[in-house]
Order: structure tokens, then sequence, then C-alpha cells
């Protein structure tokens, strides 16, 4: 329910849904589903901040801000809707939507509550607003909106949302981080269960654990960078995201915390998933620690790490579980120490190093780049010489595979028309030959 | 602030939940460690299975090291806690205080007198007895026949005079309930108070120190077994463990495996700990170690493929070889056994019968897709690749209800027209089965020097078909279609009527059975000396278990012990050998017992050499059906 509304913006609602006449709008969820389309003042409808298509960047701006409420204290406050406006506007891809506005004019009505908060269209409603005070078009001073009863609740709301997010035509409009953090809030708010998240957002099971995996590795990362990196930053990201939380689900726990320090310093750094794949491999940090170490100033970052690190062990957790830590362990353990020291620097920091001089994160960045694709390259020359061990085996056993298929084709062949016996055992002396020349190797 | 509690009413449950201050990635990290166990839960909460949480326990060092997230253990979850942390320091301890002294079991034997104990240990079985006590929970993977039952008493006497425990619950297989209510009452000056649990329906008297009831029974009654293992010390006792292999996956393993949290102290017993592989082993270590496998058990342990790879037996033996104790089948001295294979080529219409068979078969599954359901019908192919090469036909005849649930099958799907049915026609007029005439004269010719002869067969249906066969020999037949119950009316044939009919009724020389059925907890070697195989499926418990029922402690030195295997060359059966060898050798291995490959199997010079070496079963199958030179390498 909505306990607190704005009378007075609900009022001027009221009076202009009076009369107005009734559309059908098929994703709302009760069974009145025909509900009045009014034309309403661009600069009058305010912009949802609950909107799950903004939710990183609105993260973003919580922590530069600063303003931990900025959002949901007053939600339909100046600086709040200013924000949002700016968040909409710097989106990906506003500037084509102006210009489709700009030739073709609003296309679908927007929806917005009974106070006028747009539940969909808020793009839109930022692009028409936008041409009509910057650039004073006339087609752009009115935005045409569903208007929902006053007595909609905040589920409605949310499911109208994920209804209208599941329509083809807006689905490409969330980022991969976005739409995880829709799935994310279904999933907590449906009692875990993975079933329903999926019929609610007409996806597999499968898919939106996926996505939901994803958001989690990412969340890490980001608490690990202590407020100076955002979810926003990581919506490149996305493969490297999506094929760290693939590999580390069912690998060994030593396995799965070798390779997420592995992708998340890489991924910090800006390396490739390309050359990130190389290293989903149980020693994988070995690898990178192998190249820190011929490093210099990689060698000097692990002393720093290593001597700001403060280890909390006491209690019953350690007492249950021993001491099982291995060296893979203490390679883990050595590359997330780097991992959230980098993380909760700003590029432009510097760090004073053991035996004087100093370096800018920046350049440390750059240097773990660097070691974690020297990293990847080692990875993979391994990896090949592994594979071409057992190449002749591979290869004749899909020829082995082939030529059963050819007895299994063979009698319906024949039958053709077409059929040429001569080319036929052609071929067959020549796969001879082949085995033979083999077998004298 | 992430606050973490155990809840231990009904299933085991550890509910997380976090403050608004909490960390979001500590969170983030939380619910991907547990994301397999998560039961329900909001934004705020997580509910999740307890083995999931305790096995992934390390996750909680992480989001204090990692992220500096604070970490409040509730009190139930912190006493679990501390109980974990004691066995693993106890064992641990065990493993650094060596072999015992003779004073060391001499004192033992005394307190075990003390605690009400009257029947006298052998020396093996005190060593096992003293490991066991020292151990805070205990595996006996002694083989068949080394008293387990025995032991596992003598454990629960010096537990009980110590303090530690005051009751006992037992969950094994019907069969072996007459074992333990003949030692109960044979091993204590004062037998304890014992109720067999029947079902739902049974009344648990508050006085009753030790319950018995099945794997069946405590999955369907789990609240009321549990609330007798809960309300006080518990020793709770799995035997013939190896049926819970299928872990959290299995209706059983799962209930035993949520009771294991209610049990002060634990035991498992089995001859077989690990019929398919070291992956068996994961599940016996869950339930006695509950969330602590992982710190035991090597990472290769949990990749079921790799379960008979050299390397992954040998690390997984070194990781649990303190934990467990193991009488092998050598030290048991039982006299010897000679194993004879016979291996003849089928008469001609069951080889065309195979032949057309396996054609049909062979184009759909030498192409390398393996699908699910690929492997549901190879299953299927198998029972009638079975049947076909020991008695065509069953192949239209379907499972019988008596089978091994793992062994149903529907009839051969026939639309007329095939060679197949013109063939099946002509069989039964013209040929019978090679191993059935085979089996007819071993039997006769037992009969006429007087020996007993046990028949061993996969099918009930072959059952069925020698015990019209064989009637003038009076047969015994036990299989599931026979019901065990030893209260009912008299005409009712049960198996235990069964078993005293062939071991006490001279005119009844030859017992059918399935090893499903029968073969653990059954004693039989007092009378039968020789015992034939039909047929045998790819299972190596069910091949282990059964050999033991006439080869075991108890024997006169003078007796030997034979076992004939019928094969019917360049068929299954072959194949079905050859994996048989290769998953005793492992469990060999795995349990330090090299022996168990002498005596549990024909040695080279009694069968054929040079098995097929294949990863597993499905391979085994596939290789079998692609082999166009099988069946003319006979």
């Amino acid at each position: 329910m909505n306990p607190v509304i704005d009378q007075e913006r609900a009022d001027f609602l009221a009076t202009r849904v009076a009369g107005a006449k009734l559309q059908l709008l098929p994703q709302w969820m009760r069974p009145e589903k025909e509900l009045p389309v009014v034309n309403l003042p661009v600069e009058w409808v305010c912009f949802s901040t609950l909107n799950h298509r903004t939710r990183a960047e609105q993260m973003r701006v919580i922590m530069t801000s600063g303003v931990g409420d900025l959002f949901n204290g007053d939600p339909m406050g100046q600086a709040a809707q200013a924000a949002q406006l700016k968040i909409l506007s710097e989106q990906e891809g506003f500037e084509e939507l102006k210009q489709d506005l700009r030739e073709r004019g609003q296309q679908e009505p927007a929806v917005v509550t009974a106070e006028g908060v747009l539940i969909n269209g808020n793009r839109r409603s930022a692009g028409l607003r936008n041409l009509w005070l910057g650039e004073g078009l006339p087609s752009a001073r009115y935005v045409r909106a569903y208007v929902l009863p006053s007595d909609a609740t905040t589920d409605e709301l949310i499911d109208l949302e994920t209804e209208l997010q599941v329509a083809k035509d807006y689905r490409e409009d969330y980022s991969w981080v976005n739409e995880a953090l829709l799935i994310e809030e279904i999933f907590e708010s449906s009692n875990k269960d993975w079933d329903r998240v999926a019929s609610r957002m007409r996806l597999k099971p499968s898919e939106v654990r996926v996505q939901y995996e994803k958001l989690q590795q990412l969340h890490q990362l980001v608490a690990m960078s202590n407020s100076t990196r955002y979810h926003a930053d990581f919506v490149a990201n996305e493969s490297a995201f999506e094929e760290l939380s693939k590999h580390v689900k069912d690998k060994s726990p030593a396995e799965a915390a070798s390779v997420r320090s592995v992708y998340f310093l890489g991924t910090l750094a800006g390396v490739n998933y390309r050359d990130l794949r190389h290293l989903r491999r149980k020693d994988a940090s070995s690898f990178v620690r192998a190249e820190f170490a011929s490093d210099p100033t990689l060698t000097s970052l692990l002393t720093v790490v290593n001597s700001t690190e403060a280890n909390a062990t006491d209690d019953l957790i350690e007492d249950v579980l021993g001491d099982d830590r291995g060296t893979a362990d203490n390679e883990n353990a050595d590359l997330t120490s780097v991992l959230s020291f980098l993380a909760q620097r700003k590029p432009d920091e510097i760090v004073p190093l053991p035996g004087g001089g100093e370096v800018p994160i920046d350049n440390l960045l750059a240097s773990v780049k660097n070691a974690v694709n020297a990293a990847a390259n080692e990875a993979n020359e391994d990896s090949k010489d592994a594979q071409a061990v057992v190449v002749p085996i591979v290869r004749l056993t899909s020829a082995r595979d082939e030529l059963i298929r050819v007895g299994t084709s063979l009698a319906k062949a024949r039958s053709h028309y077409d059929w040429d016996e001569e080319i036929f055992k052609t071929r067959l002396y020549e796969v001879k030959a082949a085995l033979a020349h083999i077998e004298t190797l | 602030m992430i606050s973490v509690e155990l809840y231990r009413q009904g299933r085991p449950t550890v509910i997380v939940e976090r403050t608004d201050d909490g960390n979001l990635g500590a969170w983030a990290r939380l619910q991907e460690a547990l994301a397999r166990g998560i039961e329900s839960g909001s934004p705020s909460r997580t509910v999740v299975h307890a083995d999931v949480f305790l096995a992934e326990l390390s996750v909680l060092r992480e989001l204090r090291t990692v992220f500096g997230e604070r970490i409040a253990l509730g009190p139930t979850l912190s006493g679990h806690l501390r109980s974990m942390a004691a066995d693993r320091r106890s064992r641990e301890a065990v493993v650094d205080a060596g072999n015992p002294d003779l004073e060391a079991l001499e004192a033992l034997e005394i307190e075990l007198a003390q605690a009400g104990f009257k029947r006298t240990l052998r020396d093996f079985q005190i060593r096992n007895l003293y490991r066991l006590v020292s151990l805070p929970h205990g595996a006996d993977f002694s083989v068949p026949g080394a008293g387990k039952t025995t032991v596992s008493l003598a454990g629960y006497a010096i537990l009980r005079a110590r303090g530690i425990v005051s009751r006992l619950a037992v969950i094994g297989p019907i069969a072996a309930f007459g074992a333990w209510k003949e030692d109960l009452v044979e091993c204590f000056h004062v037998p304890p108070k014992l109720i067999i649990h029947a079902g739902t329906a049974t009344v648990i008297p508050k006085n009753t120190e030790v319950l018995l009831s099945n794997y069946h029974r405590a999955a369907n009654d789990y609240d009321a077994v549990r609330e007798f293992v809960a309300k006080e010390p518990t020793q709770l006792v799995l035997d013939e463990a190896h049926r819970i292999k299928r872990g959290a996956a299995g209706v059983h393993g799962r209930a035993v495996l949520d009771l294991a949290y209610a049990a002060r102290r634990r035991d498992v017993l089995t001859g077989t700990p690990a019929p398919q592989g070291a992956f068996d082993l994961v599940a016996l270590v869950s339930f006695l170690y509950p969330g602590q496998d992982r710190q035991i058990l090597p990472d290769a342990t949990y990749f079921e493929k790799l379960g008979r790879d050299e390397s992954v037996l040998i690390d997984t033996n070194a990781a649990v070889r303190r934990y467990f104790v193991r009488t092998a089948k050598a030290e048991l001295r039982l006299p010897e056994t000679r194993f004879e294979v016979i291996r003849e080529p089928m008469p001609p219409i069951q080889a065309a019968i195979y032949d057309a068979l396996l054609g049909q078969y062979r184009s759909s599954f030498i192409l390398p897709d393996r699908g699910r359901h690929q492997m549901q019908r190879l299953g299927r192919i198998v029972m009638y690749l079975l049947e076909a090469a020991t008695n065509p036909m069953l192949l239209t005849a379907g499972s019988d209800d008596g089978d091994d649930p793992a062994l149903v099958h529907p009839p051969l799907e026939l639309h007329g027209g095939e060679r197949l049915v013109d063939l099946l026609a002509r069989y039964s007029s013209f040929e019978e089965p090679w191993k059935y005439q085979r089996i007819s004269k071993i039997v006769a010719d037992a009969a006429s020097r007087n020996e007993k002869i046990l028949v061993w067969s996969s099918f009930v249906r072959n059952l069925k078909s020698l015990d019209r066969r064989l009637a003038e020999f009076e047969p015994a037949i036990v299989h599931g279609g026979v019901p065990s119950d030893e209260l009912a009316a008299v005409d009712v044939v049960t198996r235990e009527r069964e078993f005293d009919r062939f071991r006490h009724d001279p005119a009844c020389t030859v017992l059918l059975a399935n090893p499903a059925a029968c073969g653990e907890g059954v004693s039989l070697h007092h009378w039968c000396h020789h015992a034939v195989y039909l047929d045998r499926t790819f299972n190596a418990g069910h091949f282990l278990q059964s050999q033991d029922r006439i080869h075991r402690l108890g024997l006169a030195d003078n007796i030997l012990t034979r076992f004939t295997l019928l094969l019917s060359a360049g068929t299954i059966d072959d194949s079905v050998d050859g994996r048989l060898v290769e998953k005793v050798t492992a469990l060999s291995r795995l349990m330090d017992d090299p022996d168990l490959v002498q005596i549990a199997l024909p040695s080279s010079d009694e069968g054929l050499d040079g098995a097929p070496a294949f990863d597993d079963d499905y391979q085994a199958v596939v290789a079998h059906l692609a082999d166009t030179n099988a069946r003319s390498a006979e």
C-alpha cells in the first residue's frame, strides 16, 4: 500500500482520469486490465527511483554523493528527481532514443501510479522532457500514460515492472547488472524459491540462477573495493563474471578460491576475459603468483600488502577446521590481500614502497595486468602441451566414429541412382593406405 | 554482522541472518557458498541444510579475513562446533597413538567383562574394538563373518559403561535383524531391552534401550527414530552401511545423514564399503563426521568417474585408513576357495537371437551421444542382453515382481515381422538354455553325493524356471517376492522358513536365490560349500556379499568352498566379468586388502584373462555392442 500519498498530485491526476478513455494493459495482473490513459505535462510526471533499470547507477551515485537515502528519503523531491534524470540521460542509447522520439513521437503509453510516478516509460519521459525543455519540440510537451489505481501495492508495482520487463520490447534496455539486481530482489522476496523467480521472469530456473550467481561475484568484488568501485563500473565485464561463476560452481573450495582471486584481480586490472579463460584451473593463483615474483614492483607490493594485513584468528571455527591450509591457500591469501589493497585505492593514489621510491596505483594496476596476462599465456601454453599428448588419440577417435557412420549410411546410399562405387573404393583404398602408413610410424 | 544458528528438531537446519549494516560482499560470498543447500529465506535471512552449511564452514573464515565481517554463532551451533572440534582432535590423536600393546588390550578385555559383556572376543576382534572405542566415531569394514555385530555390541558395552552413551539404535537390512537379536542375548549377561521398529505404527516404550530399524522404515518414520536417538545420548549404528552410498541424493541416505546430527556416537559396519569405487566412501564419511568429510577425503574422491583410478585409490586409502578397522578375509584364516569358470558358446538359435538383439541396438549406441535418455535405455538393454545370454525366453516376459527394483524392466517390445520373433518362437521347441542343463547336472551330481548347491541368479524368472525344472530336489527359493516374517501363519512361505528347509531338510538339496534379497546377513556355510552363478550383474557388492554366505568364519579347515561361474562366450557375461574384476581390485586397493583379489575372484588361469579395462559400466556395454567380433571370438 502507499500509506503516504501526495494528495495534491493525486487530486490533479484524478481530475484528468475522470472521463478518460480506457485502454488494455495486458501486463497488469488484476482482472480489471483496462486502465484510463491520459496526457500529462512532461515536467509534472515523476521518475521512479525504485526502477531496477537504474539500480546499479543509483548505487554509484549514493556512494559518490555520500547521501545514503538520496533515492528513498524523498523520492519525489528535487534532489532525487534531478539525480534520477541525470542517470537516465546518461544511460547508453539515450541519444538514439531521443532521435526516435523526435521522428516518431511516443508510440506506447507509459505507466504512472495514482500520484504520477512513472512505473514504466521513465527513459522515454526523460527523453521527451529533454526535447520539450531543450528544443521546445511541441510533440514532446505531454507524455501519454496509463494511470494505475490508487490502491496499487508495492508488490503489484514490482510485478508489473517485471511483467513489462520480460515483455520482449523492454528487455534489452536492462544492463545485465540491473537485470540481475531485479532477479535478486524477486528471489529474496519469494522465499528464495528459484521456480517462482523463473516463472515471474519468464525464464528457466537455470537462467535466473546464472544471473544471480554472477551478481554474487560482483557484490564481492565491489565490497572488497570499500566503496571505490561500483556495480555500474562492471557492466562491460559480463563475460568474465559469467565464466567465473560457472567455473567455480562445482569446484573444490581450493580451486574456486584460486580462480576467483585471479579473476577479480584480472578484472580489476582490465584483463580481457578471453585471456582470463586460460586461468580457469586449480593452479591459477600459482601462475599469477609466479609472475608477481618476477616483477620487482609487484614483489615490493606484496611486502607492503602483507605488512598491513591483520589476520584475526581465534576461536571455534578455526578449532573445527584445524590448520588445513596448504601452499595454494597461502598463494590465494597473498592475491586476496593484493586484491583488496588495490581495490580500496583510487587510481591516482601513490603507494610508498619499502626501500624508498613510490608508485601510483595506476602503474601498479598496469603491472598486475601484465602479470595476469603473462600468467594466462603460460597457462595456455601449459595446457596446449598437455593437449598435444592426446591429439593423435582424439583424431583417431573421431575418425573411428566417422567410419562407423559410413557403415550405417552405406546401404541407403547404395540404393541411390547416383551412387558411385568406384569413388567409394578409391577412398576406401586411401584410408587403408593411410592406416598402413600410420602403423609403420 | 551475520548471525548463524543451528536448529536440530526435525531435519537439521541452519538459519543465517544479516543486520542492516552487514557487508554486502560478505553476504554475497555466503549465498554463493551455500547456494546448493538453500531452502528458503528473505532479503536478510537464508535457511540452509545443516550439511551444506557445515561443509562450507571455511567460508566464515573468509568473511572475516577478506570482508572484515563479524560473525555471531548461536548457542546450539557453538555447542555442535565444539563437539566437531573435539571429534577432530580425538580422531587425530588416535592416529598419533599408534598400535596398542598387549597390556592395553588385556585391560580392555577386563573393562569389557566388567561392562556386562560375556562373549569372549577373538584377537583380531579385540584389536578392532580397541581402535574403534578410541575413535570418536567408528567404521568397521571387516569382511562378512568377521563378527562386526559382536564387536559393535562390545563397543556399545564399553561406551555405555564409560557413561558416553546410554542407548543403541541400529539401522540395517531386515535380513540382519536375526543376527542382532541373537547376539544381544548371547553377548550380555543382562540383555538390554530391545524393540524392533516395524514402521510408523510402532510404539517405542520409554524403557527401550536398543532400537532395531531398517533403512526404509527409518526414512518413513524419521521423526520417531530421531526422537529416540536425540532424547538420550545414543550410539547410532548403520549395518550394511554401503546401502547409503547414494548419500544425500537417496531417500534412505538423506534420512540417516540427518539422523547423524542427533546421535552422540556414530558407527558404520560394512564389508563392502565401496563396491563401485572410492566415491562410495563420501556418504559413509559424511555420516560419521557430518560437514567434515571434505577435511578428511581428498578432492579427487568426489569425482565419481575417477573412483577406480590408481592414484585416487591410493590417496583415498591414505586419507581414511586411520579412521576404520578392517579384518581382511585372509586374516580369518578361512579354508580355501576354488573358482571354476565355465565359458561356453551358446547353441545356434540362442546365438542367433543374441546376435539379432545386438544388431538391433548396435547402430544406435556406437556413436558418441550419451544423453540421459540413452543411459536409461542402456539399462534396459543390459537386462535384455543378460537375459538372452542365459535364457532368451525371459525376453518376452519382462521383470518379475520379486526382482530387485534396480533391475525392473518391461518385456522386450516386438512388433511382429522381425527376425527375433521368428527365432524366439522356434527357440522353445528346439533348444533349452545350456546354463540350465549345466545346473541340472551339477545339482544332480551333488545330490547323489548328499551335497547341497546354492544357485544365484539376478532374475527371479530364472529362479522360478529352475524351481520347476529341479522339482525333484525340492528347491528352497528366496527372492524379493518371498516375505520375511517370522510371525507369519504356518502355511506361508517365508525367507526364514526356506532357509531352514535348505539347512535342515535332507530332501531339499538346492537353494535358488537372488543376491539382492539374500546377499547379506545370512549364514549357510555349515550346510553348503558350492555356489553356482547362473548370471551376474555389474553390482560388485552383490557378488562379494553373496560369496560370503557360504565362505565365512566357522568353516572346518578341511572344507573346500567352490564357486562356479557360468558365462556365455562372447556375450555381455564377458563384459560383466571384466568389470567385476576391476571393481574388486579397486576395493582391495582402497581397503589395503590385496588378498581379496585372490579370494574373491577367479585367478587368471581359471578364467579368461585380458578382461576389458573400461572406464565404467556404460563403456563396457557400448564396447560390447560395438565389438562386432565379440561373438565370433568365442
